[in-house]
């Protein structure tokens, strides 16, 4: 490790133990392991790429030392978006000071500063393939899970997987989904997050059935894994409740995956957070507090914000959307709701929190942006 | 000796590296994993903690950390937030790195924390030859090396000498 950190110093100071008051001009020394260990990873993904041009102990701590990329990508917390809209939402950095998005249209890697008002959007990088096939209907890849900034990319013909890190540039094509643990539904989620426990990150691949039109009894949602520490793929629990409320990819926070779902013979009281534990690889069901629930299950919408789910749905009554965020204790759990009111019925879904811990950024569905502040409840475009 | 150690058994003494003594409350002292496993392994029969490794200045700031958290009650979060940001404030870089090797030595893991974000901060609007002078890191790239590591992470230089 030490000689790992080895790093060429400029100046070596000596008896630096004065009372520093009158030592304005006097500079202070930092090892290096301290540069590395304690403060490199804090930084989010474009200043520490500008760092690689410091020193090359530096380049080669951040472009391929796994403990220190894994130090960073804990570091930052892992939000994305649908992959059918314009942009996808790939993952924002800490303090959401950036976030980072896929524009579909010509497949560039942008950031945003959304720190700033103005939400400035440059290209950082660009996908190493095409994920959208110009003027067809039916994309060759499409993006399915992100993770940590990680992207799984699907070749939608031969199901080939792609993980890509578009920080190093490094791809990685993994072992086929076995086609002889499960079938392949078209009627699909996945999931992609990272199990601390193993030091892995886990995609989750569940293939949702559909209801024998006979029996009206519906097919068992069956959920493969695939470890990409391994490189392999297991069958494991069947997924829990009998309806999704979205083909979204499930949301990453705290070592689970979530997603909202329902089971189609209870009433509509029954709508359940559905979360899944990557190291226990065991399923919870929540309740999701009911105030007027929406018509269409899929309006049902789950966010991470900051370091909380929030779940999501337009109100039945007005225009208003019931976002909810969730406590997690030893006791059990609760739900913060909060009221949101958009500007002319229009739809918007939560983003990410901003870096105020205040507000939340909402897009809309034609790709506009407005803040919601959690403090007063003022929406504002 | 030994009887005022057992007169001031809620508090101990810690001296800094320029030879100042600080008497610090038994739980506030707790707060430093170090001085913990420290008093938990009854090491501190000696009168002095010795800290040769921090000042006066620093270990003084650090104490002040110490105490507010020691205080507190858990339930006041916000108002510990309110204070770290309020501590770190117009903080310079030497007593940041000064604070960052102390609560890394101390073991105390919130300060580390809150120091190595702020220098962390601080530095990623920065390009990259000054983060050089502030780490008093050395070049060790060539002309030609550094251009090329330049070239491939050239996104990330918009704006930037």
């Amino acid at each position: 490790m030490e000689m790992e950190m080895e790093m060429v110093r400029k100046k070596k100071r000596e008896g630096c133990s004065r009372g520093s008051e009158s030592e304005l001009m006097e500079e202070e020394e930092i090892p290096e392991e301290i540069i590395v260990e304690e403060i490199m990873w804090r930084l989010p993904v474009k200043p520490l790429a500008r760092f690689r041009s410091v020193c090359k102990t530096l380049n080669s701590t951040i472009a391929s030392d796994p403990k220190f990329s894994i130090l960073q990508l804990k570091n930052s917390s892992a939000i994305r978006t649908p992959f059918d809209r314009q942009r996808v939402l790939l993952w924002d950095c800490r303090d959401c000071s950036s976030a980072f998005f896929l524009e579909k249209k010509n497949h560039q890697l942008l950031t945003t500063n959304n720190s700033s008002s103005e939400f400035a959007i440059e290209k950082i990088n660009t996908c190493p393939i095409k994920v959208n096939n110009k003027g067809c209907s039916s994309p060759t890849y499409s993006i399915v899970a992100s993770c940590d900034g990680l992207v799984c990319i699907l070749h939608r013909m031969t199901k080939s997987i792609l993980f890509w890190n578009p920080l190093t540039g490094e791809t990685k094509r993994v072992a086929d989904p076995p086609t002889r643990i499960f079938r392949f539904s078209n009627c699909r989620t996945y999931g992609l997050g990272y199990d601390s426990s193993a030091d892995d990150y886990k995609l989750v691949w569940i293939n949702l059935g559909f209801e024998n039109i006979e029996t009206g009894v519906p097919e068992p949602n069956e959920v493969g894994i695939f470890s990409l520490r391994t490189n392999s793929w297991r069958r494991i629990q069947d997924f829990p409740t009998t309806k999704l409320c979205s083909l979204e990819p499930g949301v990453f926070i705290n070592g689970a995956l979530y997603w909202t779902g329902f089971s189609k013979d209870s009433p509509d009281h029954s709508y359940k957070v559905v979360s899944f534990c990557l190291e226990k690889e065991k399923y919870t069901l929540l309740d999701i507090p009911a105030i007027d629930f929406p018509l269409r299950v899929f309006h049902i919408g789950i966010q991470v914000l900051g370091d909380k789910l929030a779940v999501y749905y337009p109100s039945n009554v007005d225009g208003s959307y019931h976002l909810f965020f969730l406590n997690l204790c030893d006791h059990g759990e609760s739900w913060t709701k909060h009221t949101v009111t958009l500007p002319n019925r229009k739809w918007f879904d939560p983003l990410c929190l901003l870096e105020n811990v205040e507000e939340v950024l909402f897009q809309g569905r034609g790709g506009e942006l407005g803040v919601y502040r959690l403090t007063d409840g003022i929406f504002s475009a | 000796m030994a009887s005022s150690i057992e007169n001031n058994n809620e508090k101990l003494t810690l001296k800094s590296s320029d030879g100042e003594e600080f008497l610090v409350e038994k739980h506030v002292a707790l707060q430093s994993t170090l001085l913990q496993n420290m008093l938990d392994s009854d090491c501190s029969s000696a009168d002095v903690i010795p800290l040769p490794k921090i000042d006066a200045r620093t270990l003084a700031l650090v104490l002040g950390y110490c105490k507010k958290h020691a205080d507190a009650s858990s339930s006041k979060q916000g108002e510990l937030n309110s204070f770290d940001s309020e501590f770190l404030k117009d903080m310079d870089m030497g007593a940041l790195f000064n604070l960052v090797l102390a609560a890394n030595f101390m073991e105390i893991k919130g300060l580390l924390d809150i120091a190595a974000q702020k220098i962390a901060d601080t530095i990623k609007d920065k390009p990259h030859q000054e983060v050089r002078e502030i780490f008093h890191v050395e070049n060790d790239y060539t002309p030609e090396e550094e251009a090329a590591v330049r070239e491939e992470n050239r996104w990330a230089f918009e704006g930037f000498p």
